[in-house]
């Protein structure tokens, strides 16, 4: 059995040990049961217990006797304790000045409680439209109908105060943690998130709201209700018009002292607009910047996601690329570039390939031509056809490679005689789109294997093929290292 | 024109390199002279005028300029491509870390080299880095001979990459035109 304390001095503890009952709250939210705020007794006798372990012993005692649920139920603090399911209740008005005291704790009003609100006037303003009631003072009904409209409107103006105290203690606290954080801690990132993304939910939800309720020329949309099994349109009119309206109804009936009054609560509710502006007006950095952070992340989802599925497109199995063509849609962001690259390799590469490319024979082919074109005398050749025009730079190139490739194998006796002839031969066996007009080139590439000897200058020989012919006159290629009469004694 | 800040301004360009608003330098983010010696009154107009009669268009994208061959190829670059697949995939790679995308662009924050390779490391990536014909040594290797070199990217004081102007301009148009598409998909719903 506990000593009984007074009222007075277990607010007063209360009070001063406000610090276990937040922590209760706390516990309670951590639960899921912060909207009901019931507490449970075991976590209240663990939270008080620890408190009154700070202190000494007398102290610690006499703690728990004052705040002990005994003590507060007798002094009429709790709404309710349950012993069987081991729950208490603490009464309203103790769990508002607790929050008042620490206005993170303060609730907000979320779009559902405005409503009720509007309720309230609503029916407040039902109440002064009744054609049977006398405006008479005195009149228990007309005195039964002025109280309601005071307690309505000061509830208004008190819960808005309420709300807008909430909304700029979570306000300031999400903001500074944005604030604080830094950018390139990717363990307070998600911190940072958390608090952007409720930086959105109570701009949203709560502020907007507000502010919706507060604007007096705006509507507010109420449920529509059944009147008569169908549904009944109802009015539009904002909650600030209607307080507007119920002062009119105390103006048209000449009660100017209770319409003074309402106007001061009126004009009191409406200061609170311009704080719940400066709430909106402070969170619009952050909202701008929570939704481009949101609409950055989406992006880049999506961009990531499309780039992947066109990749996945070329997984065909036997497919050994996997590249994404570069004329491929996913690749139009990057199209801005346009053909960025590095133009000095781009440059160089033309000269250079052949070595890239490891064709060393073509390179000292090119090299013995370049030197055999300084030498040779004009005219060596009548009537022949013109190597292939090179209309396409690109082609010849590729041509060259060929021609160097099909005669890697030709057999030299067979140019000791006629160096065109049996190179003509060779080339039809080895190049099936081979023309008349590849064998100049391919002599030339011929000549990096020995030296040209003319057989005869009177003697003009023909080669018809593909519908094309070629004169000239013969010659002979001695192989490298060879002279001519070695050359001619070693085939006799 | 400067004579010698113009050889400069050749040398960069020419190597297929981005040249920025901005420039890091010992430790500070300051002016960059050949973005500058780019920007002043004139000059502009007649450095346009003298690549294009060497055939290339000086083109400027966000606080940068780049250039381009004049008839080139229509298709996007191979260097262009790569440059779009290493953004996606570094943006791509912060929100799955579950960082915040500012990173990237901020010069006091950055992604650091670990987290790059712990991109490089996810299967999905690398198939989006092999469509892009990269991915052959690691994400960090082509991060650096693709950003880096062409200055699309920096690392910063800490150690971290950081978007250079260029680079921020393209990754804020990738979104822009995301966002744009978004919008009509909506509209035709």
């Amino acid at each position: 059995m506990v000593n009984p304390v007074n009222t007075e001095q277990t607010l007063i503890a209360i009070l001063g040990n406000k610090q276990t009952f937040f922590r209760l709250m706390d516990l309670a939210s951590e639960s899921g049961t912060g909207h009901a705020m019931e507490f449970t007794i075991s976590a209240y006798d663990r939270v008080l217990a620890d408190e009154a372990d700070r202190l000494s012993a007398v102290e610690g005692r006499r703690l728990i006797e004052t705040l002990s649920l005994e003590n507060l139920q007798r002094n009429g603090l709790l709404n309710y304790l349950d012993q069987k399911l081991g729950r208490f209740r603490l009464k309203g008005f103790v769990l508002s000045m607790l929050r008042h005291l620490d206005r993170k704790r303060l609730r907000e009003l979320s779009l559902a409680d405005l409503n009720q609100l509007v309720i309230q006037l609503d029916e407040c303003y039902n109440l002064v439209s009744d054609y049977r009631l006398a405006w008479i003072p005195g009149d228990p009904a007309y005195s039964e109908m002025v109280q309601a409209v005071y307690d309505t409107f000061q509830h208004v103006a008190s819960s808005l105060g309420d709300n807008i105290t909430a909304l700029r203690g979570k306000a300031d606290t999400l903001s500074s943690v944005v604030d604080s954080a830094d950018t390139a801690n990717f363990a307070q990132a998600e911190q940072v998130r958390r608090a952007l993304d409720s930086i959105l939910q109570i701009h949203e939800r709560h502020v907007t709201p507000t502010l919706q309720f507060l604007n007096e020329h705006g509507g507010w949309a109420r449920s529509k209700i059944l009147v008569g099994g169908e549904l009944a349109e109802q009015t539009r009119e904002g909650p600030m018009g209607r307080v507007r309206d119920i002062i009119q109804r105390f103006d048209q009936h000449g009660k100017d002292e209770h319409v003074s009054a309402l106007q001061r609560i009126h004009f009191h509710i409406l200061s609170y607009a311009q704080e719940a502006h400066e709430i909106a007006t402070s969170m619009e950095i952050y909202i701008r910047f929570a939704r481009q952070e949101r609409q950055r992340y989406d992006c880049a989802e999506k961009m990531f996601n499309r780039l992947l599925a066109a990749a996945q497109e070329k997984h065909t199995g036997s497919q050994r690329d996997f590249r994404v063509p570069r004329t491929h849609a996913v690749w139009s962001a990057g199209r801005v570039l346009g053909n960025l690259k590095v133009f000095v390799r781009a440059q160089s590469a033309n000269l250079n390939w052949p070595n890239e490319e490891g064709l060393s024979e073509f390179s000292e082919a090119l090299r013995v031509h370049a030197v055999s074109e300084a030498l040779r005398p004009d005219g060596r050749f009548t009537e022949v056809v013109t190597p292939a025009r090179d209309t396409n730079g690109r082609e010849r190139p590729l041509r060259i490679r060929r021609l160097a490739k099909a005669i890697k194998d030709f057999d030299l006796s067979n140019a000791q005689d006629d160096v065109f002839l049996g190179l003509h031969r060779h080339l039809i066996d080895r190049l099936d789109d081979y023309r008349l007009d590849m064998l100049i080139d391919s002599v030339e590439l011929l000549k990096a294997k020995g030296r040209m000897e003319v057989v005869s200058y009177t003697r003009v020989d023909k080669i018809d093929y593909g519908g094309k012919r070629l004169r000239y006159r013969p010659w002979r290629l001695v192989p490298v290292g060879l002279s001519a009469k070695q050359n001619i004694s070693r085939n006799a | 024109m400067d004579k010698q800040l113009s050889r400069k301004i050749y040398q960069e360009l020419i190597n297929g390199k981005m040249i920025n608003k901005y420039v890091q330098r010992d430790g500070t983010r300051s002016e960059n002279r050949l973005y500058t010696e780019l920007m002043l009154t004139d000059n502009l107009t007649r450095y346009r005028e003298l690549y294009s009669a060497i055939s290339y268009e000086l083109k400027t994208f966000g606080d940068a300029f780049f250039l381009n061959e004049v008839d080139g190829d229509d298709a996007i670059s191979e260097v262009a491509m790569k440059i779009q697949a290493l953004i996606i995939v570094m943006a791509r790679g912060i929100t799955m870390l579950r960082g915040r995308t500012e990173a990237l662009m901020e010069d006091a924050a950055g992604l650091p080299r670990e987290q790059i390779e712990q991109i490089g490391e996810d299967d999905e990536v690398q198939q989006v880095l092999r469509a892009a014909s990269l991915g052959r040594v690691s994400l960090l290797n082509d991060v650096e001979t693709v950003l880096v070199v062409r200055q699309v990217a920096y690392w910063n004081t800490r150690d971290r990459l950081v978007l250079t102007d260029g680079g921020v301009a393209l990754y804020e148009h990738m979104n822009a035109l995301e966002e744009v598409d978004h919008w009509e998909v909506r509209e035709e719903a």
